[in-house]
C-alpha cells in the first residue's frame, strides 16, 4: 500500500536525522545508568604525599597549628600552615580558598571548585592531592542528554523525543506479512513492551 | 534490519530523556520574615559527628552522583529528590562583580538582608530558628553534583559541623561551588534523616552526620557564591 511506502521513506529519513542524537543519548544513557558506580562527568586522580607535620612545616617560634589545638578559629595559625603546605608542595601560588572540613582535614582549593584540591591531615603530615577532570566526551553528551543547556535545547530534545516515538511506531507497522506486526514483528513488539512492564511490576508496583 | 534496530533503540532511549529544570524566569525578591531572637547558650544537640565517619564506604573515583537515588531510597520529599518533583524557579545564574572587585555568582532570588546566623548557632539552637528566614554565610564544603539540589555550609574552625542548604526548587547550585564562600538566605527546618541518606552523605560527600536522626537544614530562596 502507498502509505507503507510513504512511512518507510519517512522512517528512513527521520532515522538518518536522528542518528547523531540516538548515539549521543545512548552513550550518555549508559553512563548515567551506572551513576552509583562512577562519576560520569569527571575523572578523579588522587595521590597521597608526605609534606610534614605542622611543627615540621612551620618554623620554630612562628605561628603553629597542631592537631592538639582545640577546634576554633585560628586565622593566623591557619594562614601560616596553608602557606607552609603550599610551599612544601611546590605550588607557585596560594590557594583560592582554604578551610577545615574536620579536626584533621584542612582543604586547600587551587582550581575552580574542587577540581584541584589538597586535603592536608596534620596528625599524619600527609596530603591528599585530588584532581578532578571533566570526561570530555561524556561531559558533553551528558550536557545534552540531561538538558543542562535548557532554553532552545529543550525544544530540540522535545522534537527528538517525538521523532523517537515516530520511529518506534512506524518501525512496528511498516512491514506487512509474516515479518510484520501479525507475525514475528508482533512477537518482538510484545516482548519489547513486556520488558518494562515486568520491570515495573517487580521493582515498583509490588 | 537497520530500520528495525533504530526503532528498537528509539523505544529504549525514549524513556531516558528528561530534564530537572524548566525555562528561565527573571529573578525576583521574596518576602522574608526576620528572625532576631538571640540564641541561648547550651549543648549542641544537632552537631554532626567526627570527621570521616563514613569514609570507609567512599570509593575512589566515585563522585556525588548518586544523590537522587539515595533521596528516592530515603523516601523522596527532601534532599536531591526535591528537584525532580518541582520546577526550578530560577534555573539560571548570573555572574556579577561586587564592590570589592570579586566575581560573585548569583543564584535564585535576590538576598533581602535577613538576620545573619552562624552554623554553630543553628545547630545548637534549632528550635529558636525553625520556620524563620535567616542568612547563613560560610565556606561550601560539599554539593549535590548530580541534581545540584543542595550544598553544605561548613562551620568555621575545626569542627566537622555543617548545615545543608536546599537550593531546589528555588535554584540550582552552580557547578564547581565546592570551595567557594557562600551567602544564602532561606527558611530553617529540622528534617528527619534516614539511615540511607546519612550513609550517602557520609560516603559520597564525606559529610558525617553522626547518629542524629534529625538535621537542621535551610530551604533557600537565593544565594551568592564568591
Amino acid at each position: 500500500m502507498a502509505w507503507r511506502r510513504t512511512l518507510l521513506f519517512l522512517h528512513r529519513d527521520v532515522g538518518y536525522l536522528s542518528t547523531g542524537l540516538v548515539i549521543a543519548y545512548a552513550i550518555s544513557g549508559f553512563a548515567v545508568n551506572h551513576r552509583q558506580d562512577w562519576n560520569y562527568n569527571q575523572s578523579r586522580e588522587s595521590e597521597t604525599v608526605y609534606v610534614g607535620k605542622p611543627d615540621e612545616l612551620v618554623p620554630p617560634g612562628g605561628a603553629t597549628t597542631t592537631a592538639a589545638v582545640p577546634p576554633g578559629p585560628d586565622a593566623q595559625g591557619d594562614a601560616a600552615l596553608v602557606a607552609a603546605v603550599t610551599r612544601a608542595l611546590g605550588r607557585p601560588s596560594p590557594p583560592r580558598n582554604s578551610f577545615w572540613r574536620g579536626p584533621d582535614r584542612l582543604s586547600l582549593f587551587y582550581g575552580a571548585g574542587a577540581t584541584d584540591t589538597v586535603d592536608y591531615h596534620p596528625s599524619t603530615g600527609l596530603a591528599d592531592l585530588i584532581v578532578l577532570r571533566d570526561r570530555t566526551v561524556f561531559r558533553s553528551l551528558n550536557f545534552l542528554h540531561l538538558n543542562e543547556g535548557r532554553h532552545l535545547w529543550t525544544y530540540v530534545a522535545d522534537v527528538f523525543a517525538v521523532a523517537l516515538a515516530f520511529l518506534a511506531v512506524s518501525g512496528a507497522v511498516m512491514i506487512k506479512g509474516r515479518q510484520g506486526l501479525r507475525g514475528r514483528g508482533g512477537v518482538l513488539v510484545a516482548l519489547g513492551v513486556l520488558v518494562p512492564l515486568v520491570a515495573l511490576l517487580l521493582l515498583r508496583w509490588t | 534490519m537497520t530500520r528495525i534496530s533504530i526503532a528498537l533503540s528509539a523505544a529504549t532511549l525514549f524513556a531516558c530523556s528528561g530534564s530537572p529544570a524548566t525555562p528561565s524566569t527573571p529573578a525576583a525578591a521574596t518576602t522574608a520574615s526576620a528572625a532576631s531572637a538571640p540564641a541561648p547558650a547550651g549543648p549542641n544537640p544537632y552537631a554532626v559527628g567526627g570527621e570521616h565517619a563514613g569514609c570507609a564506604e567512599a570509593k575512589a573515583g566515585q563522585g556525588e552522583h548518586a544523590c537522587a537515588e539515595a533521596a528516592q531510597k530515603a523516601g523522596g520529599g527532601h534532599d536531591c529528590g526535591a528537584v525532580m518533583g518541582e520546577p526550578i524557579k530560577f534555573p539560571d545564574t548570573a555572574v556579577v562583580t561586587d564592590a570589592s572587585g570579586a566575581k560573585v555568582t548569583v543564584a535564585g532570588a535576590k538576598l533581602t538582608g535577613a538576620p545573619l546566623v552562624s552554623v554553630a548557632d543553628l545547630l545548637a539552637h534549632p528550635d529558636t530558628y525553625v520556620g524563620k528566614t535567616v542568612r547563613l554565610e560560610g565556606n561550601v564544603s560539599a554539593m549535590c553534583g548530580h541534581m545540584r539540589a543542595w550544598f553544605a555550609v561548613q562551620a568555621p574552625g575545626r569542627s566537622a559541623d555543617f548545615v545543608r542548604v536546599f537550593s531546589a526548587p528555588a535554584f540550582l547550585v552552580p557547578e564547581n561551588a565546592v570551595g567557594t564562600k557562600a551567602r544564602t538566605e532561606g527558611v530553617v527546618e529540622v528534617i528527619a534523616t534516614s539511615p540511607d541518606t546519612a550513609r550517602h552523605l557520609a560516603g559520597e560527600h564525606e559529610l558525617a552526620q553522626g547518629a542524629q536522626q534529625k538535621t537542621v537544614v535551610i530551604r533557600a530562596t537565593g544565594a551568592e557564591f564568591i
